[in-house]
């Protein structure tokens, strides 16, 4: 092999090396990747700090449903607020309760890096009975 | 080692690169001309830092003293992402985005990308026109164009790893991600959109699977080169990716034949295909 390719070899082998450092330390055996790599991921933990809600509504005398509680809010679907953990559902609560009579029962549910957390254990609680939340 | 022999020895035309180039620089400026405006940030070093920026990515985009240039270039973005992407970052410049606008700007300066569609060849032919020689000749040794779809295939096959241990595959890191971007906390829950992301999932990640090898096969470049651009166009229009897709669209060239490229134009220009030698 010639001096020159032997080089250009030499710098491709290091070079390729270079690009599978970080990801192949990161990613493949869970350690530290070196400052002056990058591991190669994707959107990694992008909506991890996201959780979806359910409202379901149950009148008095009536059966229990799942009700649109965006259009509820007032906003069109593609509107609809961020809920990043169980406690964030206060802020929206108030006025469902003020536009449904009945049992209102919330629940969330949040995001995980494996697909989800356990949903919040409020499927039999009438958060408008709760203080400071209710009618 | 009769294969380790052809990588080093690889040689064709250079418009490909030449084209990469372009694009390349390009996709510099939409990234990061705003942020290294001197009005952004009046201390001395940003200040220089802007001055070499629009300088040599000037002479990069239009091909004048390009190796010089793509070296400059090249040293730039390593001290942007290396020192000041890891030292506070107060850009981003550590993102992997930034990562691969560097790695291609190094992988390119190995390249003779100033030898098509530059000022560096308006004035080598000159010179030859005024000695009554024949026009140099666009060609030159093109092992760091492997390197290019290296870059590319690891970014591929390590996204489709992490995707692996993510549960892409169920579709629910795609609901994530569309109650970030779209939704927030109301995920419609019909089961064709559940589906359809289940199956988006796992198109993706056995794309992200075959795309690493079978970008290399000529065989198969018809059919993946096409996919991998509808992909990209997607992630560019779907999710904010920046300059990411376009540039991966733009190295997509490092996997062709770069005489298939180089007739390509003579082609589309009217020219007579001639010899690219």
């Amino acid at each position: 092999m010639q001096p020159v390719h032997a080089l250009r070899l030499a710098v491709f082998v290091t070079a390729a090396l270079y690009m599978q450092a970080g990801p192949a330390l990161k990613t493949g055996l869970g350690q530290r990747a070196p400052w002056f790599t990058t591991p190669w991921r994707m959107y990694h933990s992008r909506g991890l700090d996201q959780c979806k809600m359910e409202v379901f509504h149950t009148p008095p005398g009536g059966e229990r449903r799942e009700v649109d509680w965006v259009a509820l809010l007032g906003r069109p679907w593609h509107e609809a607020p961020h809920i990043g953990e169980h406690a964030d559902i206060r802020r929206y609560v108030p006025t469902l309760c003020r536009a449904l009579e009945g049992q209102v029962n919330v629940v969330t549910t949040c995001a995980a890096s494996r697909g989800y957390k356990r949903p919040s254990l409020t499927a039999g609680l009438d958060v408008c009975s709760l203080p400071k939340m209710g009618r | 080692m009769g294969w380790l022999q052809r990588l080093v020895a690889f040689e064709g035309s250079t418009r490909a690169v030449g084209l990469m180039r372009i694009g390349a620089g390009l996709l510099l400026w939409s990234r990061f001309a705003r942020e290294l405006m001197p009005l952004r940030d009046l201390e001395l070093d940003r200040l220089v830092i802007s001055a070499v920026f629009y300088v040599s990515t000037t002479a990069m985009v239009v091909g004048f003293a390009t190796p010089v240039a793509m070296a400059v270039v090249s040293a730039l973005l390593a001290v942007m992402v290396l020192h000041y992407g890891i030292a506070g970052d107060p850009e981003g410049w550590s993102h992997h985005h930034v990562h691969v606008h560097m790695l291609s700007t190094w992988w390119l300066a190995l390249t003779p990308c100033g030898r098509s569609f530059s000022v560096d060849r308006w004035l080598a032919q000159r010179r030859a026109s005024r000695g009554g020689l024949p026009a140099p000749r666009e060609w030159g040794p093109l092992w760091a164009t492997r390197l290019i779809g290296v870059q590319l295939g690891t970014l591929y096959f390590w996204s489709a790893i992490d995707k692996l241990q993510q549960h892409y595959w169920t579709g629910e890191r795609l609901q994530h991600l569309v109650m970030n971007y779209y939704t927030g906390a109301s995920l419609p829950d019909p089961w064709w959109f559940t589906a359809l992301l289940a199956a988006t999932g796992t198109f993706v990640v056995v794309l992200e699977l075959v795309l690493p090898w079978g970008l290399f096969i000529r065989r198969l470049q018809p059919v993946l080169i096409p996919i991998g651009i509808v992909l990209h166009l997607l992630f560019y229009v779907l999710i904010p990716v920046n300059t990411f897709s376009l540039l991966m669209i733009c190295l997509y060239l490092a996997y062709l034949p770069p005489d298939s490229v180089h007739r390509f134009i003579d082609s589309w220009l009217g020219h007579e295909a001639g010899s690219t030698r």
